[in-house]
């Protein structure tokens, strides 16, 4: 191995533990001061800390990545820090009607799965939809306002990971790979209930798997976003309106009776998650070309 | 650009550390304020105990976002000398860059501020046992405010000064104020002379959050902001070369 390729490997172990190792003793002290798991704990407290857990942990990535170019004197170069604008305007846009898409596709899954049981009526309550379209604005104006942990995330692993990743390996692999350890970063947050809550089976193995699916998909679509513009900013818009509209769209508009039975069952269900990995696919075909198109130029 | 914004960020750094510190002080008073009165209550919860609690978080809200933007001015005064203001604007980044650092600057440090609003929410919910979220929702709002106010601030500072940017909105407040004035001599308000000061806020923000009207009113204003956010800037762009004529040597 070239002296090159072992400091950028030198690079990224110390990137991945320094992201990782904060938010797993994070984790296990807050979550040992509680009864049970604290994402599905209702008290006051474990609202307030699993809030706080969240924007905390999202930003311990732009922390590795900070210390990570200090500790190895890397300097800031390539940090992806501009937001490029002219010519990109069609990514930014499609960095958040693109999450907003799979996320209607999600929740019509979700109908479609319940239809046996309700009538279309039973589970939408259509005069909610002002009231929803109202809600949607606020949480997609909601995603520039609130853009922070979204950007600490992105900061680190599309900024910083990714890039190093393809220093050693092609780049869709470096995509898939990148994509598995920001999948794998979420287990200490699965564990105690995050994303998919405790009550279901293989508890927590199954749910750790989802999320790194889920997570390689979307590592797909946000790396495309990122090289495409040359910013880590569409990254964190697309991150923030996929956090920021999940469930906030089927919250409004379901009825209550809906939502009882919906939030009872448990959330580990394969086709629900059938949009976001369409989507990552896409995004990987389109990054395959790319790199095909730059391999034979090369 | 990424160096205007850095160069922003060195001249606000007295400020914006001076605002950390009055903040965590409120912080402080607030979480004794806690202690000390369910203290006195035997570690039972008044009556009005969650008003109380959220009524904090939004007062922490408050003195945040107030004493990171009360150093506006600051941010232009350093650039209102005619001869660095004529070096700037003939680097690559240009008026452009000169401008965009500012807009970008005020921005950040706003969701900044919005982000760190959740950390006193937390600390209250341990001490208190009540967990309201308000201070993120205050923040918000105000947030949302102070965008608003900054678009149309923004072009009259730098195409007048800070001196006479600040007269022409003072002029707005008062005219706002006269309004408002003659709302109250004239208009409805029922509902301020019925309710008492906490049920106002109460209600004010439970209409804020469920009635359909202000949630969609509140939707289509965020995006509203946002957008006249980016005009502003370009109308300062456009402003900004005649603004520095004025400036003195």
């Amino acid at each position: 191995m070239s002296s090159d390729k072992k400091l950028t490997l030198k690079r990224i172990i110390i990137f991945i533990l320094i992201a990782f190792i904060p938010l797993i003793i994070i984790v296990a002290v807050v979550n040992a001061f509680f009864d049970e798991p604290i994402y599905v704990n209702e008290t006051p407290e474990a609202l307030a800390t699993s809030q706080l857990l969240g924007f905390i942990g999202m930003m311990t990535p732009t922390i590795a990545n900070i210390i990570t170019r200090i500790i190895t004197k890397e300097g800031f170069k390539n940090s992806y820090l501009k937001i490029n604008l002219k010519g990109n305007i069609k990514y930014y846009v499609l960095s958040v009607v693109v999450p907003l898409i799979y996320v209607i596709a999600t929740m019509c899954i979700s109908f479609m799965i319940y239809s046996k049981e309700f009538t279309l009526s039973e589970m939408v309550d259509f005069s909610n939809i002002p009231i929803t379209i109202g809600g949607t604005l606020l949480s997609l104006s909601a995603i520039f306002y609130f853009f922070i942990p979204f950007f600490g995330e992105e900061f680190g692993w599309r900024a910083y990971l990714t890039p190093k990743l393809t220093e050693l390996m092609p780049e869709p692999v470096a995509v898939f790979v990148s994509g598995i350890i920001w999948g794998l970063w979420h287990a200490p947050l699965t564990c105690v209930g995050h994303n998919f809550s405790v009550d279901y089976p293989f508890f927590p193995f199954l749910g750790i798997l989802m999320m790194c699916i889920m997570c390689a998909s979307m590592s797909s679509f946000l790396t495309l976003l990122t090289k495409r513009t040359g910013s880590v900013f569409p990254a964190a818009l697309a991150h923030g309106a996929n956090n920021q509209l999940t469930g906030v769209i089927i919250s409004f508009l379901a009825t209550e009776k809906f939502l009882e039975r919906f939030s009872a069952e448990n959330n580990i269900t394969v086709i629900e998650i059938l949009p976001i990995v369409i989507v990552g696919i896409i995004s990987y075909i389109i990054l395959i070309m790319d790199y095909m198109k730059k391999k034979k130029e090369a | 650009m990424l160096g205007l914004l850095y160069k922003e960020f060195i001249i606000s750094k007295r400020s914006l550390i001076m605002s950390l510190i009055i903040y965590l002080f409120s912080i402080a008073v607030v979480c004794l304020t806690l202690c000390i009165s369910l203290f006195a209550a035997n570690g039972e919860t008044p009556e009005d105990w969650a008003v109380s609690v959220t009524m904090m978080s939004g007062i922490l809200t408050l003195i945040l976002f107030g004493s990171i933007n009360s150093y506006y001015n600051n941010l232009f005064i350093s650039d209102e000398k005619r001869v660095w203001a004529n070096f700037s604007i003939s680097l690559p980044t240009s008026v452009k860059g000169q401008v965009k650092a500012k807009y970008i600057y005020l921005f950040l440090i706003n969701s900044i501020a919005l982000f760190i609003t959740s950390i006193p929410d937390a600390v209250i919910a341990y001490i208190s046992g009540e967990f309201s979220g308000a201070g993120s929702l205050i923040g918000q709002m105000i947030f949302m405010f102070l965008i608003f106010k900054y678009s149309i601030e923004i072009p009259f500072t730098l195409r007048f000064g800070t001196k006479a940017g600040s007269y022409i909105m003072t002029a707005g407040y008062v005219v706002l104020s006269f309004g408002l004035i003659i709302y109250g001599l004239f208009g409805d308000i029922s509902f301020f002379m019925e309710n008492e000061f906490m049920d106002v806020f109460v209600k004010t923000i439970e209409f804020l959050t469920s009635d359909t009207a202000s949630i969609i009113g509140f939707g289509i204003f965020s995006w509203v902001v946002l957008i006249l956010y980016i005009v502003s800037y370009k109308i300062s762009c456009k402003v900004y070369k005649k603004g520095v004529e004025t400036y003195e040597q």
